[in-house]
């Protein structure tokens, strides 16, 4: 039994050891076919692993393919091995350099360097710059590391790598240099990675925004500049991303907070497998640029704006070659199409024929005002419409001081022209109608006024029965406000006439003190009744005055009535005449009155229109229109008037006129210090009407229309009308200067006499014609101006008395 | 001189009441309101004074004037204008048109009968 279990354990150990067995020899086989590299052993100390294969094979193919070149040495520097990058930077085979010393593919001066390394090798990792000896005597700037491998067999094995510096310096060099460039850019270059890091930062950015390289290397630029775009940052990266390039302006900030706008472009640089990998960006410091441009562009739309909606249209004209540049306003303002082309000469054509002269001498004109010029012209428009245009224009000279071009603006002043004409049409319509307004309005109220007055009368005569005596009184009290009334109704009709120009004055020589009396006679009964003093004071030696007798005494009664309203019983008025000093010229008249006199405060606003001073005691005042008149009648003769007044003491109204004199008016006639003619004639006319007693209307009728026929009979530069006088009874006497020979004064008294002769003007009247020859001042005299002219208005004055008092002799 | 025929010309009728009761005391008065009654009733009445007013219906006080001038029998009556327009224009061309006198309305009542007795009766040998 032992034996039989003994020999079965015996056959089961067997068969066990022969599958180990077999199970080895597997494994050996496994082994030395290279199935298995690596065994892993279960040891008393852990695990290990041994590499079964041999060490060479897939990192020798790593070491053959890397691009450094790598060599095995010994501790004296003879090559092991040597892989074929290394070989390639020799330029010699591989089998060639294994076996030699590494020194003699090192350049002489490397080989001191060379034992150091190697020696040092054995310690620690070396690392420094060699040049390369090739085969071909060549030198190639390496990089050598030495490290010392696992010691085999008991020797010291270096492993010596070569980096190829050429490639790498040149790459560098070349980056340094392009770097340098960079920084030699003003603008600022950046290059950041697609996180928006910066990786290059040139000296251009540096300057632009005030951080230095260090500072910005490395940030977020978007953070650091506080980039804006003017789109979202999202639409920019997309497009940057999609094109590989972008182009705008945008908004950054400098280190000190001042904000800029960039010009800015950015690529994109993508690897090989298209991926993007960094962002170039070039930007260009335009804020002031675009500070101007926007500047421009605003003040370019600001003025097209302006004349677009001024409808000013622009031009230019190239006078060189006759060319016209035109803006779209100025197509519009001559009705052409947009985009048309116009010629000078197309342009001249269509202005009006009688204005084309004026544009030469427009530009003459120019010329000589500093190159600035205007014009205005009409011009045909396609459509037939005339339109009236508005230019103002520049010239611009050449070298040789010749005009060569202008620039100028036009505008279509038709509206404006024809609102002028409108406006001028309706300020004479409007004057024409306030006048016809006026003269309706005071000649309606007239006639109530006129029954008002007829009727009052007839009571007061009795004509309707006896008054008692407050009946008397009252229509009394009713017919002196009817006076007032006409007498308001008078002096309006009389303003109107003054703001009309309408008033007429008839200047002429006359007697003031006759005048004087005049007014002094229809007023005294009043002041009689006021009991008022009235007199009068006229120097003895006055001159004739020039003026409209009637005017002279409307004024005085004016100024007579006012006294008389301000004036208490037992006072004075008095009327001074007197030749004015210094200034001969005119004759100075004074009205004044013992009253209640003006306040100060009245005294400069009393000759205005409407102004009234209250009068202490209550009295009509009337429209307060007569200091207006007296104003306008005293100044429209070359006159003055004014007010001295002393409260409680009295006041005075004075007043010029102008003297009459010959040689005022004959003073025009003499031309460049010359008379109009070699001979000069005093020409009389006598005019008398044929009716017996006619009435003073009648009188003043014929006067009147003698006056004007003799005047259209005269020459304004040859004949001057001097005077009118009366003469014997009813006899009127005209005097006229009149420069002429012989021929030329006697068809001056022809033209006369045929006035009389018309019907119906002058037919009630004879006329009588005489003429006196003057001597004449010979124009050689060394005779000043004003003296030849008081030389012969003296001979005038002369002649015109002696005619005065020769009168009977003459009569016809 | 209750024998002088005035003539008035004049539409307003209360003036006209006034110059009845103003001038009959001396005069026979005979009144025609507008231009064509004025020539007619002149021609029937030979008045020796016509007072006339310009400011007529219709036709204007000129041309009245015009008509007595034209005819005969009338132009030699002495006419005095009497009216409420502007004599710095009217006076002259009133006697132009061969009046013989201008009264500006509202009249001094003296002035006018004076000027009435100046003309009335006064024959005009032109």
């Amino acid at each position: 039994m032992a034996k039989a279990q003994r020999s079965r354990s015996a056959v089961r150990e067997l068969r066990h050891r022969s599958a180990r067995l077999a199970e080895a020899e597997d494994t050996l086989k496994a082994i030395r076919s290279g199935h298995v590299d690596t065994i892993v052993v279960d040891g008393p100390s852990g695990s290990r692993i041994f590499a079964l294969q041999s060490p060479d094979d897939p990192y020798r193919i790593l070491i053959e393919r890397m691009n450094e070149g790598a060599a095995t040495l010994t501790s004296d520097g003879t090559i092991l091995f040597c892989n074929r990058r290394l070989a390639e930077m020799v330029g010699e085979a591989a089998e060639r350099i294994v076996g030699s010393c590494f020194k003699s593919i090192l350049d002489e001066k490397e080989w001191q360097g060379f034992t150091v390394s190697t020696r040092q090798a054995l310690k620690n990792d070396v690392r420094n710059s060699a040049q390369l000896l090739r085969k071909d005597g060549t030198t190639l700037p390496v990089q050598l590391s030495f490290s010392r491998l696992a010691n085999q067999r008991g020797r010291q094995v270096i492993c010596v790598i070569a980096t190829d510096l050429g490639e790498q310096k040149r790459a560098e060099l070349k980056l340094r240099e392009q770097a340098a460039l960079l920084d030699l850019a003003p603008d600022a270059i950046v290059v950041r990675d697609m996180q928006s890091r910066i990786l290059f930062w040139n000296r251009g950015a540096e300057t632009i925004y005030g951080w230095s390289g260090e500072e910005a290397l490395g940030k977020d630029s978007a953070e650091l500049l506080k980039t804006e775009f003017f789109e979202s940052a999202e639409a920019v990266r997309a497009q940057l991303l999609r094109q590989g390039h972008w182009e705008d302006d945008a908004i950054q900030c400098k280190r000190d907070g001042t904000r800029l706008v960039v010009a800015s472009r950015s690529v994109l640089q993508r690897d090989a497998e298209g991926a993007p990998v960094r962002i170039l960006t070039i930007n260009n410091d335009v804020t002031d640029q675009r500070q101007a441009e926007a500047r421009h562009a605003s003040l370019t739309e600001r003025l097209a704006l302006a004349t677009e909606v001024a409808k000013v249209g622009v031009w230019e004209w190239d006078m060189t070659n006759n060319a016209l540049t035109w803006d779209s306003t100025m197509l519009e303002i001559y009705g052409l199409p947009m985009n048309s082309t116009v010629t000078y000469d197309q342009w001249a054509g269509r202005v009006h024929p009688d204005d084309l002269q004026q544009i030469e001498a427009s530009l003459r004109k120019a010329i000589e005002n500093n190159g600035e010029g205007n014009l205005e012209f009409r011009i045909l428009r396609k459509d037939g419409s005339l339109r009236n245009i508005s230019a103002v224009y520049r010239v611009f000279f050449d070298g040789r001081r010749k005009v060569r071009r202008a620039i100028g603006v036009s505008m279509d002043v038709t509206e404006r022209k024809d609102a002028e004409r409108a406006l001028e049409q309706s300020r004479i319509d409007e004057l024409h109608f306030k006048d016809e307004l006026l003269s309706h309005v005071s000649h309606e109220l007239r006639t109530p006024l006129a029954a008002m007055k007829q009727f009052s009368t007839i009571l007061q005569d009795g004509l309707a029965g006896a008054l008692n005596e407050k009946q008397l009184k009252y229509q009394q009290l009713v017919m002196k406000n009817i006076e007032q009334l006409q007498a308001m109704i008078n002096d309006l009709l009389e303003v109107t006439r003054l703001e009309n120009g309408k008033l007429v004055i008839k200047p002429d020589s006359i007697s003031v003190s006759e005048v004087v009396t005049d007014a002094i006679n229809m007023v005294l009964g009043s002041a009689q009744a006021k009991g008022v003093a009235l007199s009068s004071d006229i120097s003895p030696s006055m001159p004739a005055a020039y003026t409209d007798p009637i005017r002279l005494r409307q004024i005085l009664l004016i100024l007579i009535d006012n006294a008389l309203r301000f004036t208490p019983s037992g006072g004075e008025i008095k009327i001074r005449a007197r030749l004015s000093e210094p200034d001969a010229k005119f004759v100075l008249l004074e009205v004044s009155d013992t009253g209640c006199g003006i306040p100060p405060k009245d005294v400069n606003r009393i000759f205005e229109r409407l102004y009234q001073v209250k009068p202490a005691r209550s009295s009509r005042m009337g429209l307060g229109l007569g200091l207006f008149i007296c104003e306008g009648l005293v100044v429209r003769q070359g006159g003055q008037i004014w007010v001295e007044s002393k409260v409680n003491e009295g006041t005075t109204f004075s007043f010029t006129l102008p003297v009459f004199s010959v040689s005022t008016l004959i003073a025009p006639l003499l031309v460049n210090d010359k008379w109009p003619a070699k001979t000069v004639s005093l020409v009389e006319v006598q005019v008398w009407p044929r009716e017996a007693r006619p009435s003073h209307q009648a009188r003043e009728y014929w006067s009147d229309e003698a006056r004007i026929g003799i005047q259209k009979c005269l020459t304004s530069h040859l004949d001057m009308f001097l005077l009118q006088a009366r003469g014997q009874g009813e006899k009127q006497r005209f005097f006229v200067a009149a420069f002429a020979d012989e021929g030329g004064v006697s068809t001056l008294t022809e033209r006369i006499r045929e006035q009389f002769r018309l019907p119906p003007l002058l037919k009630g009247t004879d006329c009588s014609i005489f003429q006196t020859t003057l001597k004449q001042v010979p124009p050689e005299s060394s005779v000043s101006a004003k003296d030849a002219v008081a030389n012969m208005a003296a001979q005038m004055e002369m002649a015109i008395k002696s005619q005065t008092l020769s009168e009977t002799t003459n009569h016809e | 001189m209750n024998d002088r025929k005035i003539l008035i010309v004049e539409d307003d009728l209360d003036l006209n009441l006034g110059y009845e009761v103003f001038l009959k005391v001396h005069h026979t008065v005979f009144f025609a309101v507008d231009v064509q009654s004025a020539v007619s009733e002149a021609i029937r009445v030979q008045p020796d004074l016509i007072i006339l007013d310009l400011g007529l219906p219709g036709e204007d006080g000129y041309v009245a004037l015009e008509r007595f001038q034209e005819n005969p029998s009338l132009s030699t009556v002495p006419v005095i204008v009497v009216s409420g327009r502007d004599p710095a224009t009217h006076k002259n061309r009133a006697l132009k048109a061969g009046a013989k006198a201008f009264i500006q309305k509202p009249w001094n009542s003296a002035a006018l009968l004076s000027t009435i007795d100046q003309y009335i009766g006064s024959v005009d040998c032109t």
